[in-house]
């Protein structure tokens, strides 16, 4: 019996009993066979991501160029989960052009672990990749940055406004490390939403462009920094009462966790969409990197 | 306490039902229905290849219920075939997949199991080209398709 006459799920129960080399050389054989051998060889890589397979792998990705953020993607369609570590910004450099349409399919990944130094990446195209992360619905961020390079090398709004427009399905974002400043600039604020900076940077400016001014009208200037922070989380509180108008950030977020030195304020959940019934679970470390968060 | 089993075509089996029961479907159907001595229908299978199942059946009658082994790494015991599984599965190809076909509508996992474990040590360490000819398969692919595939799972080329 030519074994194209046998269904998909026995050609999987075969193909379990290979090898990658096996499998690789099954994807050759023939059309019938490309898919199911296909489907176990990428199956394994996500199975076995943490063991004997993700090793080989980050040294491939160290070692051969063309394996890069969006190349790993390519190369491993059926991905559901991608751990990144470090900085991978010399090869993000040398990445060949992405040429993603949007019509092309969606990459399955659901879970993204990364530093936000692998955002280093100068150009228009730099996040095209996220174009394809349609089905994204955790990701994990993990800086040891301080929070000046974070917020100098990771441009943060040109990727948060990629996955702004195309990860509506995120439900989770964790944070750890000083990554904050770089997911604070997540949200695009409406001028309106930011009324309390701006009128705190009023005030700010006013005393440091009278330093000697005694007027009454520069009262509030004079106010202590305890008493300014105090202002600020009034303002905040105020406005996240009245956060009714902001605009979800992610519609279906359910989780946010915000690790050590996270700078999140009041104003970044209400972006977040935070007042959204959605959410279902909030972490937020007790030792944030500003004293002014919450 | 026998069964009946009947071929597709028309042969009829007389099995202690210990040795059917090895058989998930015929367990389920014997359970379903109850006391009963009416025969059993399997228009899936032909008497050669039932013959064979039995055969397997009987000589495995006494194990033990298999339990699954999801956390086991496949690969660690593909070549883990008993001496008598290795003996019985010496058939032409045809019969093999007959067997595993079988196996599988059945439903006796652990025969399912050494059909695919001789099949994948049929594959193992043939190029697709010995592969294809193990099998009796036409390549259907372009070059051009080829050197897609290649370059696509590069990385697993020399793993």
């Amino acid at each position: 019996m030519p074994p194209r006459s046998i269904p998909t799920e026995i050609f999987t129960l075969i193909f379990r009993n290979l090898s990658l080399q096996d499998l690789y050389r099954c994807l050759f054989v023939s059309h019938r066979w490309h898919g199911p051998a296909e489907a176990q060889l990428y199956s394994d890589v996500a199975l076995d991501a943490l063991e004997e397979i993700y090793k080989p792998l980050i040294t491939a990705i160290k070692t051969r160029r063309h394996l890069l953020r969006n190349r790993i993607l390519v190369t491993f369609p059926y991905l559901k989960d991608l751990s990144i570590d470090g900085w991978m910004h010399a090869y993000a450099a040398a990445a060949a052009k992405d040429t993603v349409t949007e019509e092309e399919s969606q990459y399955r990944l659901e879970t993204l672990t990364f530093d936000p130094r692998l955002l280093c990446r100068e150009g228009p195209d730099a996040f095209m990749f996220s174009k394809r992360l349609g089905n994204l619905k955790r990701i994990q961020v993990k800086s040891l940055l301080s929070p000046y390079d974070c917020f100098q090398k990771s441009r943060p709004w040109a990727f948060g406004r990629a996955l702004k427009e195309h990860c509506s399905k995120l439900e989770s974002v964790e944070t750890s490390g000083t990554v904050a400043l770089w997911l604070y600039d997540l949200p695009i604020l409406l001028p309106s939403q930011i009324s309390h900076i701006i009128s705190l940077t009023g005030q700010v400016d006013t005393s440091v462009q009278r330093p000697d001014g005694a007027s009454a009208e520069v009262a509030p200037a004079m106010m202590t920094v305890e008493q300014l922070r105090q202002r600020v989380q009034e303002q905040e509180y105020k406005e996240l009462l009245a956060g009714k108008e902001a605009v979800p950030f992610f519609p279906q977020l359910k989780r946010l966790v915000m690790g050590v030195d996270h700078s999140f304020s009041l104003q970044d959940l209400i972006s977040l969409g935070v007042q959204a019934s959605t959410l279902t679970s909030l972490e937020i470390c007790h030792q944030p990197h500003h004293s002014n968060c919450i | 306490m026998t069964v009946i089993l009947v071929s597709s075509d028309n042969q009829d089996f007389k099995v202690d039902k210990e040795v059917a029961e090895r058989s998930i479907l015929i367990k389920n159907m014997l359970e379903d229905v109850g006391e009963s001595d009416s025969p059993i229908p399997l228009p899936n299978v032909t008497s050669a290849v039932l013959t064979k199942v039995i055969e397997y059946c009987e000589h495995h009658r006494n194990d033990p219920v298999q339990v699954p082994e999801e956390t086991d790494d496949p690969r660690k015991r593909s070549n883990d075939i008993e001496e008598w599984d290795m003996k019985f599965m010496q058939v032409d190809q045809e019969m093999l997949f007959e067997i595993i076909l079988a196996a599988n509508y059945l439903d006796i996992k652990p025969l399912l199991d050494v059909g695919c474990k001789t099949v994948a040590n049929i594959i193992k360490g043939k190029t697709p080209e010995e592969i294809r000819k193990a099998f009796n398969i036409v390549n259907d692919f372009t070059p051009e398709e080829e050197a897609q595939i290649k370059k696509e799972n590069e990385w697993a080329e020399d793993r």
